[in-house]
């Protein structure tokens, strides 16, 4: 064989390969899940803890074998490709405030499947609030108990959602709020969970332990929005 | 040159007076040149080569006559064929082919179509034919089929517009095929050109040689119409919910902007809504819904006014019969990880009061998590599905390993095939075979042959294969044109499995354009397994699509709409009986064929072969019709043929029977209606008819003129041009020239001292 037939031997082996390659892994793309932050108006820190969502995804696609985008994406309420995502992620540590066209978008976009999840990093409880009434006068935020599912989906946490991170001294809560009996906002508050999202040294703090623990949380939270 | 020929002993018989001749040769002129140019040098040579002395003129003489023959010979080596071409006479026809289709009965100022037909023939129109032609016409009459009519049924005009679909083209193409176009002096089509069946005669028409002449028994404007006609009504409906009718009318010659439709249930009044014509229109549609709110067979009628003198008013009823089943949608869904198809078809179902979801996805290692009716459970380790798979009505697989599936395999198949379980398969991430199904029970469900999976991961927008879909849960909105348009302005799925093959059976109810517009692939596909249907979604992401969607007035409605409707369908419901009926519609129509399908199972819900059934049938009179089903290549499927003769409600009795004991009994109805296919469009097609004579050479006339068409008829004796090819070699007369020369040769060499 001259080496000219080697090298065409060798290309079409590798253009065989690649193609195969291509095929199995175009497939494993399909139905992708991507868990943008909502950018919101009001001042806060929106941007708050890029790491975490690119991580939850990432473990996500490990553990749960769900197939991931690992990106840190940002929407805001008003973009017409919020209704691209199942689920948004909204943190911060200050003032929140949504337009009332925002508020008209996010109304429809919870009424038709979406879910949004708050993460208190610090100091959003009192503009979170105020801003869920607009959304439903009429609905108040439920505590959810220890045994609730969300706590026993993937992992068992016992003592209901875990505290990740230190700031008042008070016990970690999740708040949820129903509609036509379904889970459409959780509030986890006083828990932080996002900062245990973060790349490990972030928070310096956050033990591998706390840090496992949050993920798994976050996990436990992925897979009941993807259920229910 | 027929005198000559016949001397050389060739028959040209039919040939009578010749028009043309041409002679060839089997080897052509170049062969004969060549073999001249070989031959007679030779013989002039040989000749040459005697070196005897003789006088120029006996060379001469000996010459030309050895030359001779080698041209006559070397002629006719090359196989000479001579085509001759003359007049034959042979014997015309003429076809006189009457409509008999119930059309034919509209009337037009109180004299039907056929009346009028019968006036033209008592004035003598088959005389004047004859007188013109010097031939009697056949008579055929036309409408289901074609049938010879006798003269003696001519002249009693022996005829009744009781056909229920007429087939120009084919009626045409029968007679020609009877009568041979070659000695058709044209045909006389006395028809109101209303064809409901076969092939376009515009198309099929246009390229005859024969004439074919039209007259019309009576005219498109004398009188107005109001026709009413349904759009595949609804057979089934489901307990707490509501079905949609829809319907058109047609106006003719009648001036409103609305026209009010009246609807009865079981012969009471139920509803009444309207059609509402825009400016300039003759055709609006109208819609309504019924809610199902009781269990059991509803009989509905619709019907809009007639008018006063109104063309016919066959056409302003329509009625369908409604089977109302109680509601039993429990839906469980397998997945073998979490996905957001799932989550939003969950949503979906969810929407049917009356629905009921279980989820199972399997996480990570053995655990599992489960919704009911979409409220998440705690994970449980390896769950008993069985009891979950033993209420449910569909099953959803979403990417399930067969490793999941292997301790309800057996379960899932026999529920399928016994078609008390449909089955929804979702495109996953991973192939069939990734999936563990090949070389099992479940690869026998699936409709395609999962041998090849190649995964095309490039956008694609989704296509109807036809406007009119027969199945309900495809139609999302009520214009069907409309409907086509909405499939394919959705959003692209992203990717699209190709297989290398659909099994057989298998049906495709939506395509994509993933591989171009013109290549389209499947994407989603039905299949029977026995009794069951199973559906087959290709590509996706499915439901991420619909969610994009909502920002648009359409909102999520049409999506869970088809989720909903197209499960339901999947649960197929049939009842829990070993004996079952199927009808392809639960509305037939007097004079045409119904196929009855009856299915049967054992005592272990298997599909019985060898069974006897014997199907009962009751009219309205109470008239017994009595039926053997005939086994089917399908297990246990049993089919008979039922052609209704009485319109009304028909109730159907089939009784099984397997090696003399009773294994069931099935109880049915069949709401038999007059076929009005022929009175959708009553009004005389004048235009058309005009345009199919122009083509043919013929001429289009009402009853009144029918004389012109005698006129126009071509009256000359029949004779036609015929060609027949002579083999010159065959001649007696040339093969005693060519003795003849070389002893003429001979003789003048004896007598000249030569030889």
């Amino acid at each position: 064989m001259t080496r000219f037939n080697r090298l065409l031997t060798a290309l079409a082996v590798a253009s065989a390969l690649l193609t195969g390659l291509t095929m199995s892994a175009s497939a494993a793309e399909f139905d992708r899940t991507i868990i943008p932050r909502v950018k919101y108006g009001g001042g806060g820190d929106w941007y708050v803890g890029p790491t975490s969502m690119p991580n939850l995804l990432k473990q996500a696609s490990e553990r749960l074998r769900l197939p991931t985008q690992n990106e840190n994406i940002a929407v805001s309420l008003s973009d017409p490709e919020l209704f691209r995502y199942p689920m948004l992620f909204l943190t911060g540590h200050g003032q929140i405030r949504f337009s009332d066209y925002e508020v008209n978008i996010l109304l429809n976009y919870l009424d038709n499947g979406g879910f949004l999840w708050v993460n208190d990093s610090y100091g959003i409880d009192r503009f979170i609030r105020r801003e869920v009434r607009k959304l439903y006068p009429d609905r108040e935020f439920e505590l959810l108990p220890a045994d609730h599912a969300i706590f026993n989906m993937v992992y068992e946490f016992k003592e209901g959602l875990p505290k990740i991170h230190e700031h008042d001294g008070k016990p970690p809560a999740a708040y949820a709020l129903f509609d036509k009996g379904r889970m459409k906002i959780l509030y986890t508050f006083e828990s932080d969970i996002g900062d245990g999202l973060e790349d490990a040294g972030v928070h310096q703090i956050d033990t591998p332990e706390i840090r496992e623990k949050a993920m798994q949380m976050a996990l436990n939270l992925l897979a009941y929005v993807m259920m229910q | 040159m027929h005198s000559i020929l016949s001397l050389f002993g060739y028959n040209l018989n039919p040939i009578r007076n010749i028009e043309s001749s041409v002679l060839a040769l089997s080897w052509g002129w170049a062969g004969l040149v060549l073999l001249l140019l070989a031959l007679v040098p030779l013989s002039w040579w040989a000749y040459r080569c005697e070196g005897k002395n003789i006088s120029d003129k006996i060379r001469r003489q000996l010459l030309a006559i050895r030359i001779v023959w080698v041209i006559i010979l070397a002629f006719l080596m090359c196989g000479p064929v001579l085509v001759v071409s003359g007049w034959v006479p042979q014997r015309n026809r003429l076809a006189v082919m009457v409509d008999s289709s119930r059309s034919m009965s509209i009337k037009h100022k109180e004299t039907s179509r056929l009346d009028q037909v019968k006036k033209l023939f008592d004035s003598g129109f088959i005389k004047q034919l004859e007188d013109k032609t010097g031939i009697y016409p056949e008579v055929f009459s036309f409408a289901d089929n074609v049938s010879p009519v006798s003269r003696q049924e001519v002249e009693q005009f022996n005829f009744s517009a009781d056909g229920n679909q007429t087939d120009i083209s084919n009626a045409v193409r029968n007679v020609m095929g009877n009568l041979g176009e070659g000695s058709l002096l044209g045909i006389v089509m006395i028809s109101d050109g209303v064809s409901t069946t076969g092939d376009n005669p515009a198309m099929a028409l246009a390229n005859m040689r024969t004439p074919v002449h039209f007259i019309a028994p009576g005219q498109e404007g004398e009188t107005a119409d109001l026709a009413l006609h349904l759009t595949r009504p609804p057979a089934q409906g489901y307990l707490n919910s509501s079905v949609r009718v829809r319907g058109e009318v047609s106006l003719h010659r009648v001036a409103t902007s609305s026209v009010a439709v009246t609807v009865r249930r079981n012969g009471e009044f139920f509803v009444q809504t309207s059609a509402d014509f825009a400016s300039g229109t003759s055709k609006a549609g109208f819609a309504f819904n019924i809610p199902c709110d009781e269990e059991g067979s509803f009989r509905f009628e619709l019907e809009i006014p007639a008018l006063a003198g109104e063309l016919t008013s066959e056409n302003n009823q329509a009625g369908f019969l409604l089977k109302v089943v109680r509601e039993r949608l429990n839906i469980m869904a397998l997945s073998g990880r979490l996905s957001w198809d799932m989550k939003f078809i969950g949503n979906a179902l969810l929407t049917d009061p009356n629905a009921q979801t279980v989820h199972w996805a399997k996480l990570r290692d053995d655990r599992w998590v489960c919704a009911r009716n979409l409220k998440p459970e705690g994970a449980v380790r390896n769950p008993e599905l069985s009891e979950d798979l033993k209420i449910a009505d569909v099953l959803i697989l979403n990417g399930a390993s067969h490793d999941m599936l292997r301790p309800v395999e057996e379960e899932i198949l026999r529920r399928v095939e016994a078609g008390t379980l449909g089955l929804l398969i979702l495109p996953s991430s991973q192939s069939f075979a990734e999936l563990g199904y090949q070389g099992t029970l479940i690869e026998k469900l699936l409709p395609v042959s999962p041998g090849r999976e190649i995964w095309r991961g490039t956008p694609g927008n989704l296509v109807l294969p036809s406007t009119e879909t027969p199945y309900n849960f495809l139609r999302l909105i009520d214009d069907p044109i409309q409907n086509v348009e909405f499939f394919a302005t959705l959003p692209k799925i992203e990717g699209i499995y190709e297989y290398a093959g659909l099994n057989p059976g298998s049906e495709i109810l939506i395509s994509s354009t993933i591989r171009g517009n013109a290549d389209l692939l499947p994407l989603m596909i039905r299949s029977r397994a026995g009794l069951g249907n199973v559906v087959l979604i290709a590509g996706g992401p499915l439901w991420p699509a619909g969610f994009r969607l909502v920002p648009t007035d359409r909102g999520f409605s049409p999506y869970s709409a088809l989720i909903v409707n197209m499960c339901k369908w999947l649960a197929n419901r049939r009842e829990d009986a070993q004996v079952s009926i199927e009808l392809a519609s639960s509305r037939g129509y007097v004079g045409q064929g119904n196929n009855i399908r009856v299915w049967v199972m054992n005592s272990k819900n298997e599909l019985q072969t060898n069974a006897q059934i014997s199907l009962t049938i009751k009219d309205e009179r109470g008239n017994l019709t009595s039926l053997f089903c005939i086994e089917t290549s399908e297990k246990g499927c049993y089919e008979a043929a039922f052609v209704p003769a009485l319109r009304g409600l028909h109730s159907l009795e089939a009784k099984a029977r397997y090696q003399g004991h009773e294994l069931g009994t099935a109880k049915s109805e069949l709401l038999i209606e007059m076929p009005t296919a022929e009175f959708d469009e009553p009004v005389i097609k004048e235009s058309l008819m005009a345009q199919l004579a122009s083509d043919t050479g013929g001429i289009f006339t009402t009853v009144d003129q029918a004389a012109k068409i005698v006129e126009a008829i071509d009256s000359e004796p029949g004779q036609k041009l015929e060609s027949k090819s002579l083999d010159l070699r065959d001649s007696w007369l040339l093969l005693i020239i060519l003795l003849l020369l070389p002893m003429v040769e001979w003789y003048l060499r004896r007598i000249r001292g030569l030889s």
